[in-house]
């Protein structure tokens, strides 16, 4: 099953999901969850959190500044959501985070 | 109620204080040169220009320290906070500019002044102070004595001086400036810095310790209805953000650890390799759930970026990710405690944490490859206090540290092991895993550099969007915006995190606002531009050329050996020739009369002599 | 060559242009910036439908491609981009922009996404004749503090870093402006929901 690992705020989400309190060290080991795209992954991390989900998804797309890598390539450069999976791939999930210039804006508030 | 005053945004005055006669003047701001260059480090690299040229040694008197505020400067728009000092550098001997957050900025400004410059030196250690007087617009300034502060520690001499956050501001230099290192930083506020570069070994050149500011002057703005809804949609903008509202205040700089760790583009063990086993244990999470006290902001800002950590032997600000990176992934390092207390001894002591942590990377290196006779080896961290220490003070091997790693490379025989572009340390970003960056360090001004644009946001965050990091054709054109911009956003004097949920657009219509003169965006950008190329003819004018737009050997030919980077190394070549040709400048680099003449850099003549 | 990876930036926009209504089959044109070069569609080439040798790259200063390209785009394109910081720009005909575009000199914003994106976009005649550098440079002048104009009757221009970006502010003035179109229809009151918005035409 791929490694799933989550990061920033991300992980206190699912670690209330869990209900491990403590349990922050595996969470940063990371996941199994299985599936064999992205899409998959992230249906199965929905299911295990709602806050997880919400903060994830924005009616069934990727929120804006969310990040996933596999394997150390950005998913937006291959099939994004649909991106297919092998079991030894490791899934890296990333919060919005700062840095660079040029941001710019995107959506109204 | 628009303000009717001569002028609106700049005090409109220059402080002149020569060291070496004691003469203290006030000087009227040029105009022109305002429009044209704005503050900061526009108005700095301009006054530069004609004060300190090609034959004056950075450590002499005749080299000058330029202070620069800028016509945002204590308005209270966000972030209005920040100031510059301008000199020529004595790690690089390129132009150099830094810039700081903290208060002194806002301070400053208010005691009735846009710019400070020193020259000269004095026979014995000084301070200055500036308070203000009877009249609000005509401060006093005086040039006292020392003597009992030389020697101490920046904490303990910030104390000393009566700082007071909101009232009363030192900046000042620790004994690493004191003792000429080259990679000294001047501090203020007690925690924040000044750093790249060595403009703290200038400061200590000139004998001066520390300049106090007291100030109640306040900035006129032209059409304050305007510059009203400019708060209200800047303050709007960082909340609707989420890097600004959440990602910055809540993990801090280091949050993207990481992530340039996962893509392979984290240099490690001074760049051998571009990933760290021990990210984690020294990441922004790390940082967050073990040594984070709370965060902090600097004047008028709401993002609150700064981090304060405390471990079993210290408490203070920072440490920020460059630095985490410093004496963490490049020297091997996994002890976040170890990194906390460096950062707080570099500031205590007055030197940047990126080129102290690279060039004990490097000795790391020199001495694991039989070149230097040293304990140090990757993940001594135990070693790190003393070494600093000795730096410092230059005591022993650290007298050879004390001056960067390029120097310390070829003096044992390796100079290809100093990590650094013009002299100056490369920071946390592998050019060999991100193709622009290494467009970036090979080509700006100071010397490698994260901070006069970053390809972070484009090549690896998608901020605005993702651009293939491997990808080299086009790409030319991205790294010249963002260091037109950089540029830009330092004259004005800004935070560069407000761009992050800002466009430059407001920064334009705030610019005109406050000033009264209409700047479009695309002038504003155009600002930065200049700049820029000023910055470039400054350093042809010294004698570098186009093979100083380079990086070392080892991005050029090494490649990666593992992890998603493997087999890349640094495409600089095309991307340089594309870069040369779409900044207007020739085969060599040098910027063409007609680019010169469309930045209203009439006049300005670059020495043709030197181009071979 | 064109990079792959910017070859299919081209026919993503192009497609959601035509798709999304915002162009004709065969009018409007997209170009990027890369370095100091230009890539832009060939004249006659559909957007919806862009292949490879659709994409024409050519000089910054004159056009080295050996292909003739339509003189009126490529000037106003290059023009722009020797002015501003453009990286990108895109020019279709969004029906309902152009329709209010032919009764004001300014595009004013009413609904929530346009006034925070936008806030207001200037109408500009196209005085001269189509294709001369007197229209390009007043068209670079423009954008120069305005990331998207209307040229009355004719369409708009958009700048940005990417053709994302400019996209982006298209398809938000087009989608601002059929909101506005629809307020028309309903015609009543207008209740005022924003702060601070009568700044907004001092922009």
């Amino acid at each position: 099953m791929p490694l799933v690992k989550l990061y920033g705020n991300l992980r206190k989400l699912a670690r209330s999901a869990n209900g491990t309190g403590g349990g922050d060290r595996r969470i940063a080991h990371g996941l199994n969850i299985s599936g064999d795209t992205v899409q998959a992954i992230i249906e199965g991390l929905c299911a295990s959190s709602p806050e997880l989900c919400a903060a994830l998804l924005d009616q069934g797309v990727l929120r804006p500044y969310i990040r996933v890598i596999i394997n150390g390539r950005d998913i937006e450069l291959a099939q994004g959501l649909a991106t297919p999976l092998d079991p030894q791939d490791q899934v890296d999930i990333f919060p919005p985070i700062a840095g660079g210039s040029l941001a710019g804006q995107t959506t109204a508030p | 109620m628009s303000g009717d005053s001569d002028h609106y945004g700049w005090a409109g005055k220059i402080l002149d204080i020569d060291l070496t006669t004691g003469a203290i003047k006030s000087l009227p701001l040029d105009e022109t040169l305002a429009r044209l260059f704005l503050g900061g480090r526009g108005l700095g690299t301009r006054f530069l220009w004609d004060e300190v040229g090609p034959q004056v040694d950075p450590l002499s008197p005749a080299n000058v320290l330029i202070f620069a505020a800028g016509p945002l400067t204590a308005t209270g728009y966000q972030t209005s906070n920040r100031f510059s000092v301008s000199t020529k550098s004595p790690l690089t001997g390129t132009v150099l500019d830094a810039n700081s957050g903290g208060y002194w900025g806002m301070q400053f400004k208010k005691s009735g002044y846009d710019a400070l410059i020193v020259r000269g030196r004095a026979e014995q250690p000084v301070y200055i102070e500036i308070k203000p007087s009877s009249e609000v617009a005509v401060p006093q300034v005086s040039i006292r004595d020392a003597s009992t502060l030389w020697g101490m520690r920046v904490r303990a001499v910030t104390e000393k001086l009566g700082q007071n956050d909101n009232r009363r501001n030192v900046l000042c230099i620790g004994p690493a400036g004191e003792n000429l290192s080259r990679i000294a930083a001047i501090m203020n506020d007690g925690q924040r810095s000044l750093a790249r570069g060595g403009p703290g070994a200038v400061m200590g050149s000139k004998n001066l310790k520390a300049i106090v500011v007291e100030g109640k002057y306040r900035p006129e703005i032209q059409d304050q209805e305007l510059f009203k809804f400019m708060l209200y949609e800047t303050r709007k903008l960082l909340r609707a953000s989420p890097l600004t509202s959440q990602a910055l205040p809540e993990f801090g700089t280091s949050v993207v650890m990481n992530l340039v760790n996962n893509i392979g583009a984290l240099p490690t063990r001074n760049y051998q390799q571009s990933q760290f086993e021990g990210a984690e244990a020294i990441s922004g999470e790390a940082l967050t759930d073990t040594y984070l006290v709370k965060n902090a902001s600097c004047w008028a800002c709401p993002i609150g970026c700064t981090r304060i950590s405390k471990t079993e032997k210290v408490e203070g600000e920072g440490p920020e990710f460059e630095t985490t990176w410093a004496f963490g992934a490049q020297c091997g390092n996994d002890d976040l405690a170890a990194i906390i207390e460096a950062n707080y001894l570099c500031n205590d002591l007055g030197m940047d944490t990126i080129s102290a942590g690279s060039t004990i990377a490097c000795a790391m290196e020199l001495a694991e490859k039989g070149y230097l006779d040293a304990d140090l080896r990757f993940g001594r961290a135990d070693l790190f206090a003393q070494t600093l220490e000795d730096m410092a003070y230059r005591r022993g091997l650290g007298d050879d540290l004390a001056d960067g790693s390029l120097r310390l490379a070829t003096r044992y025989g390796a100079p290809e092991l100093s990590m650094s572009v013009k002299g100056l340390e490369m920071p946390a970003y592998d050019p060999r895993g991100m193709q622009g960056q290494g467009l970036l360090y090979a080509t700006s001004n100071r010397g490698a550099c994260h901070m006069r644009g970053n390809m972070l946001g484009l090549e690896v965050l998608g901020l605005p969007k993702l651009i293939d990091r491997f990808q080299v054709q086009g790409k030319s054109s991205y790294v010249i915006l963002h260091q037109n911009t950089s540029a830009m956003i330092d004259s004005l004097v800004i935070c560069k995190f407000t761009n992050m949920g800002v466009a430059e657009e407001y920064f334009a219509r705030v610019l005109s606002a406050v000033t009264g003169i209409k700047y479009a965006t695309g002038d504003l950008i155009r600002v930065g531009e200049r700049v820029y190329n000023l910055e470039r003819l400054y350093n042809l004018r010294e004698g570098f050329s186009a093979e100083d737009d380079t990086l070392p050997p080892r991005l050029l030919n090494e490649a990666v050996a593992e992890g998603p980077s493997k087999g890349w190394v640094s495409k600089l070549e095309p991307m340089l020739k594309e870069y040369y040709r779409a900044r207007g400048w020739d085969e060599q680099g040098v910027p063409r009369p007609q680019k010169l003449a469309e930045l209203e850099l009439h006049g300005f003549s670059y020495p043709k002599e030197l181009v071979p | 060559m064109i990079d792959e990876r910017i070859y299919e930036q081209f026919v993503e926009i192009g497609r959601d242009l035509y798709d999304g209504g915002l162009i004709s089959s065969h009018g409007g044109n997209i170009s990027v910036r890369l370095g100091d070069r230009v890539v832009i569609k060939r004249r006659g080439a559909q957007l919806g439908r862009l292949k490879p040798h659709d994409l024409i790259e050519t000089g910054l200063e004159k056009n080295d491609s050996g292909v003739a390209l339509a003189s009126t785009e490529l000037l106003a394109h290059r023009t722009i981009y020797k002015q501003t910081p453009a990286l990108a720009i895109v020019h279709c005909h969004p029906r309902t922009a152009i329709a209010f575009s032919l009764s004001r000199d300014e595009i004013v914003p009413i609904d929530n996404e346009a006034s925070y994106l936008l806030k207001k976009v200037p109408v500009v005649t196209e005085e001269y004749p189509s294709g001369t550098p007197e229209m390009a440079n007043k068209l670079a002048a423009m954008l120069q503090s305005d990331k998207i104009v209307m040229l009355r009757g004719n369409g708009s221009f958009a700048t940005g870093q990417t053709l994302d970006e400019a996209f982006h502010w298209t398809s938000t003035l087009e989608e601002s402006c059929q909101i506005a179109l629809y307020a028309k229809l309903i015609n009543e009151p207008f209740i005022e929901y924003r702060k601070m918005s009568e700044a907004y035409s001092k922009w």
